[in-house]
């Protein structure tokens, strides 16, 4: 890995996305910031694998088969471990009234793709308090 | 046409509503011809897409595999070639959102397949002869047309595509 962060802080974080590429792309960014990443294809394979293990954030795509990402919020936030764990939506989705959906679902924050790896770590920095 | 009208009028108006019948059928045809060729071309993008991608994601993770064995003596190389993969991140991405205009574009030519489908099938059922089982007949037109029209409508309702970029530019944040 290039370059990886030798980190006190180090974070676990689950990838939800049905796009391959964005997760092998997000998971590449987020080891090289010296986090550890689980992938899942959808928002139902994402909350089986935040269930078998509890997480330190979680990365979701918006839309996704079988479960989307703002199902996914709900769904982790009805969970007594997953109440204050950030959530960030990582979406092509940039309309108004869907970021409102996502806010008021309990997201943490709301990205629009393509994301920028550099913008990417300091977001995850900040939210998980790594920084 | 209307039953007041004369024998060689009720004729000419029966051709020429042939005609009109063909020639919407004809048009149907071509219709259903071309988003059929339309809709493989799609699927052959998303497979070609699909190939490109994984064979470049592979480079993209063998460069990186390799970098990590350079060692310490040429860290500033490994620094750069490392800042470069990570800026490389960010424009393979390019293939989801390629990817969801392909889908989108797919559904709406599938949809435009349809219509153009169920349109030859109520052509056929209206030029169908009369018969004495002019009942059933209709009965079939009715729902040739019912089948054409619920098309329509899952076309119409194909709305824009959710993918409005359109470079590989990095997307806003907004933290709540």
């Amino acid at each position: 890995m290039a370059k990886e962060r030798t980190s006190t802080m180090r974070k676990l974080v689950l990838t939800v996305d049905d796009s391959a590429a964005i997760r092998e792309m997000l998971s590449y960014v987020l080891k090289s910031a010296g986090h550890k990443v689980i992938e899942a294809e959808d928002g139902m394979d994402g909350l089986q694998k935040a269930l078998s293990r509890q997480v330190d954030l979680v990365i979701t795509d918006q839309s996704m088969p079988k479960m989307d990402g703002i199902t996914l919020v709900k769904a982790l936030r009805a969970l007594p471990q997953y109440k204050k764990v950030p959530i960030l939506l990582l979406t092509t989705e940039s309309s108004d009234s869907m970021k409102d959906e996502g806010r008021t679902a309990g997201a943490t924050g709301w990205l629009v793709k393509p994301f920028d790896p550099t913008k990417l770590i300091e977001v995850v920095d900040k939210v998980t308090g790594g920084r | 046409m209307t039953r007041q009208q004369s024998p060689a009028a009720e004729s000419a108006a029966s051709v020429s509503s042939h005609d009109l019948g063909r020639l919407v059928g004809r048009a149907g045809a071509a219709l259903n011809l071309q988003c059929r060729a339309a809709h493989q071309e799609l699927a052959q993008t998303q497979l070609l897409l699909a190939d490109a991608t994984r064979k470049l994601l592979d480079s993209f993770h063998a460069a990186n595999h390799a970098l990590a064995g350079l060692g310490v003596q040429v860290e500033d190389a490994a620094t750069r070639v490392g800042q470069n993969l990570l800026a490389a991140s960010q424009h393979l991405q390019f293939s989801d959102l390629v990817g969801q205009l392909l889908a989108t574009t797919e559904q709406r030519v599938d949809r435009l397949l349809l219509v153009s489908q169920r349109l030859q099938e109520l052509i056929q059922a209206m030029d169908t002869p009369r018969t004495d089982a002019q009942a059933s007949g209709d009965a079939h037109v009715a729902g040739e047309k019912r089948a054409f029209l619920e098309a329509v409508a899952a076309l119409e309702s194909c709305g824009d595509s959710r993918v409005k970029q359109r470079d590989t530019r990095a997307g806003n944040v907004e933290l709540f």
